[in-house]
């Protein structure tokens, strides 16, 4: 195991530390002859930007709105998917493609699909009637976090349409017969045997999801940049923008490190609350 | 079992990989080093061998080897640079160039190796920004003499010589170490159909006050016609910024330091033109547009108005007819001037040549008034060397738009924004939201000009406590003056 421990020493190990020393150093790559020890103060300046608060409640939009619809979707997907029909394989095989794209090609497809003036989804939403006139969807503050939603959803729901599939295979046959001889209905099925078989797989995956839906950044910089005026700013793409534009690389790791810590008590809250340790043991 | 035997087998093949990538980026270095070392070691002995220079050496039979660098490669470009290159090596037989070039992304890092190791190409192409630092380190020389010992030496159109060299570098540093090659500027795109349904001129486009009535008149949204390719953001509130400094007089600071966008001119220029946007005479989906976007307005028919460099005219030109599209000169303000910017790339001669005559040979050949035109012609640059304004390819059509404005005797270059190390953060972000937020309606114009000014102020006020003996930046006139 010693090239394991190895290489999670020199890839995670050391920024992890860089990052933290950082955080407390006012370091800008433009001043690398003026480094110096900076206490507490980037992380002040965190708390008196005043765009912080706007952005904090756009990350938790941005995180739960994507996560639950991902989650749901997902889970249809894998129902859908559960029973042999023909063709199956090479549906499966569409479906999951776009968890294939990378993250710069989904942006560019829905900033072009979500254009206010030519884009396909408004002269759908046109000649359907639905609308009357052009929605500018990423010019509009009020829309544009929304529409990088539908884009990271859409790449997403793959991701857990496989994760739940795989368990749902895995449930054992004769547990749901079992608890058909003994009268349960199907939703009873699903809820009383299906569902506790398959939960350490959705309480993984949802965690996992949570912490990469909030460290997505390449949509959000590709599609609106954070704007108009930072309304579809998320924390993580905030950090990323400020840290290549100011390269004030103190402010963005005291970011980081605000992040670690708001996730790390995400994740052992999450797992306390999920009751994961208790969880069925098969999976 | 089954886990932990996958992740070691992963764990194995990833370092396995790694391995091989780090033996391979080794084993081509070290290749490229050995050839470095011999062809430096063999150029040197060369120059040992033979002190007097390029006559010398041919007579002696022995022929000159030349690294000519380039690092903004493209496939057009490097096929006319290597048709110029065999052009010289045939009209030079004592000297040879060879053509290499790097990716954009990585010639920094890759000169900055090169210099500190003394192995940089004999002449490469630079960036404006790299001047500074590479003739600091002294990695490139200084090309004043050759320049006043050369034939065409006072033919450079009065931009290039007067600002990009003398202002720009002579004045700063003390000699000339770039010699530009070609020069990228603003012009308007306009739609030439809608101009005339409109009942205007090309003509009238020619000032600011023609441009805004044009836009005006050219919008009709119930034809999904916008008068103005608005750029709301990446570098939007710049673009906004180049009308807005026009409206200053270029005069962009006070002499300590205070930024006077704020000032009644400043806020005017702001809210007039921001409000092309807000009165619906560009989309709405525009505050969203950035470089990609707005091409694309004006070559999909929505908006008549660009305003773009030169690059854009390929695209126009491949996806628009003749009939419908034309480059007017950047328009000009009520007191006469054109208030823009040019840029551009320039040759150098390194420091780490042993031959910088023959470097200097082909540099002056590159820059022969023909071969400028031609290279330029290819890059869609304006020429840096007069006679452009008479030659068809540069006088007629889309491009005479440019030419105009780059020979215009009033042509102003805007000031900088300044040369603190705020700047990037300045114009990345914070120039842009500002003005997204008075679009949005979220704060009022003249809170928008107050934020972006005291910004302004404080870094500069800053910088100059710092580095007084540096001036606030100003407007420059193509005579090279300052506009004070």
């Amino acid at each position: 195991m010693t090239p394991g421990y190895l290489i999670l020493l020199v890839f995670m190990g050391y920024p992890l530390l860089n990052c933290i020393r950082l955080a407390f150093s006012n370091y800008k790559v433009t001043r690398l002859d003026d480094v110096t020890f900076a206490g507490f103060a980037n992380f002040r300046r965190i708390f008196e930007d005043p765009q912080i608060g706007m952005i904090t409640l756009n990350t938790l939009k941005f995180v739960v709105i994507t996560l639950a619809l991902q989650l749901i979707l997902g889970f249809i997907l894998a129902l859908a998917l559960k029973k042999p029909f023909r063709g199956r394989g090479i549906y499966q095989g569409i479906v999951f493609l776009p968890w294939a794209f990378s993250g710069f090609l989904v942006g560019l497809t829905f900033q072009w699909m979500f254009n206010g003036e030519y884009g396909p989804v408004n002269d759908l939403l046109l000649k359907a009637g639905l609308i009357h006139g052009k929605i500018s969807f990423l010019g509009n503050p009020k829309l544009a976090l929304y529409t990088v939603v539908a884009a990271l959803v859409w790449q997403g729901i793959p991701f857990f349409g496989i994760m739940l599939l795989a368990a749902l295979q895995s449930v054992s046959e004769e547990l749901i017969e079992a608890a058909k001889i003994d009268g349960a209905k199907s939703i009873q099925r699903f809820v009383h045997v299906t569902l506790p078989c398959i939960k350490p797989t959705i309480v993984s995956t949802v965690l996992l999801r949570t912490i990469w839906i909030f460290n997505n950044a390449d949509i959000i910089y590709i599609m609106t940049g954070g704007g108009p005026a930072n309304s579809s700013d998320t924390l993580s793409s905030y950090m990323f923008i400020k840290a290549y534009s100011t390269l004030d690389f103190g402010f963005a790791s005291a970011l980081g490190v605000v992040f670690m810590l708001g996730l790390t008590a995400y994740i052992i809250t999450f797992i306390k609350a999920a009751k994961y340790n208790q969880a069925g043991d098969d999976v | 079992m089954v886990e932990k035997h996958l992740f070691q087998s992963i764990t194995a093949v990833l370092l396995a990989v790694s391995l091989v990538a780090l033996a391979g980026c080794g084993g081509a270095r070290t290749g490229k080093e050995a050839d470095l070392k011999s062809g430096t070691e063999s150029t040197q002995t060369e120059t040992d061998g033979n002190e007097s220079g390029t006559k010398d050496s041919a007579d002696a039979g022995e022929v000159v080897e030349l690294r000519f660098h380039d690092c903004i490669p493209n496939p057009e470009r490097e096929a006319k640079f290597k048709e110029l290159v065999e052009r010289f090596n045939e009209a030079n037989p004592d000297i040879k160039v060879t053509f290499e070039s790097t990716p954009w992304d990585q010639a920094h890092n890759k000169m900055v190796t090169q210099g500190s190791s003394d192995t940089l190409p004999d002449v490469s192409i630079i960036h404006t920004s790299w001047i500074s630092e590479f003739s600091t380190a002294g990695w490139v020389v200084p090309l004043d003499d050759y320049i006043a010992g050369w034939e065409y030496g006072d033919q450079f159109i009065p931009y290039a010589r007067n600002v990009l060299m003398d202002y720009d570098q002579k004045r700063v540093y003390g000699n000339i170490y770039g010699i530009p090659d070609g020069l990228t500027i603003s012009g308007l795109y306009v739609r030439k159909d809608w101009v005339e349904e409109i009942g205007m001129t090309l003509e009238d486009l020619e000032t600011w006050d023609g441009v805004f009535e044009a836009i005006e008149k050219m919008t009709d949204p119930a034809k999904n016609r916008y008068g103005l390719a608005f750029r709301g953001s990446k570098y939007g509130a710049y673009q906004m910024g180049t009308y807005l400094l026009g409206a200053l007089g270029g005069r962009l600071y006070e002499e300590d330091g205070t930024c006077r966008i704020n000032t009644p001119e400043g806020l005017a220029a702001f809210e007039r033109y921001c409000n092309l946007y807000l009165d619906g005479y560009a989309p709405q989906d525009s505050i969203n547009w950035g470089y990609a976007e707005m091409v694309q307005g004006f070559t999909s028919g929505l908006s008549g108005v660009l305003n773009q460099t030169t690059e854009v005219t390929a695209v126009c030109a491949e996806s628009m007819s003749d009939e419908e599209w034309t480059v007017v000169q950047f328009p000009r303000f009520s007191d006469g001037n054109i208030y823009s910017t040019a840029d551009s790339y320039f040759y150098a001669v390194t420091s780490s040549s042993r031959h910088p005559d023959e470097a200097w040979r082909f540099v002056s050949f590159m820059l022969e008034p023909e071969n400028n035109m031609e290279y330029c012609a290819v890059n869609m640059y304006i020429p840096v060397m007069q006679g452009a304004e008479e030659d068809p390819r540069f006088a007629q059509g889309y491009m005479a738009g440019f030419t105009k404005t780059m020979n215009d005797p009033n042509f102003i270059r805007n000031p900088y924004y300044g040369y603190f190390p705020e700047q990037t953060e300045f114009t990345d972000t914070i120039y842009d939201q500002e003005m997204q937020r008075y679009l949005l309606g979220q704060q009022s114009a003249q809170e928008a000009v107050d934020n972006i000014a005291d910004f302004l102020t404080q870094a500069q006020q800053r910088f100059m406590e710092e580095s007084p003996q540096t001036p606030p930046p100003c407007a420059v006139r193509a005579d090279g003056t300052e506009v004070k």
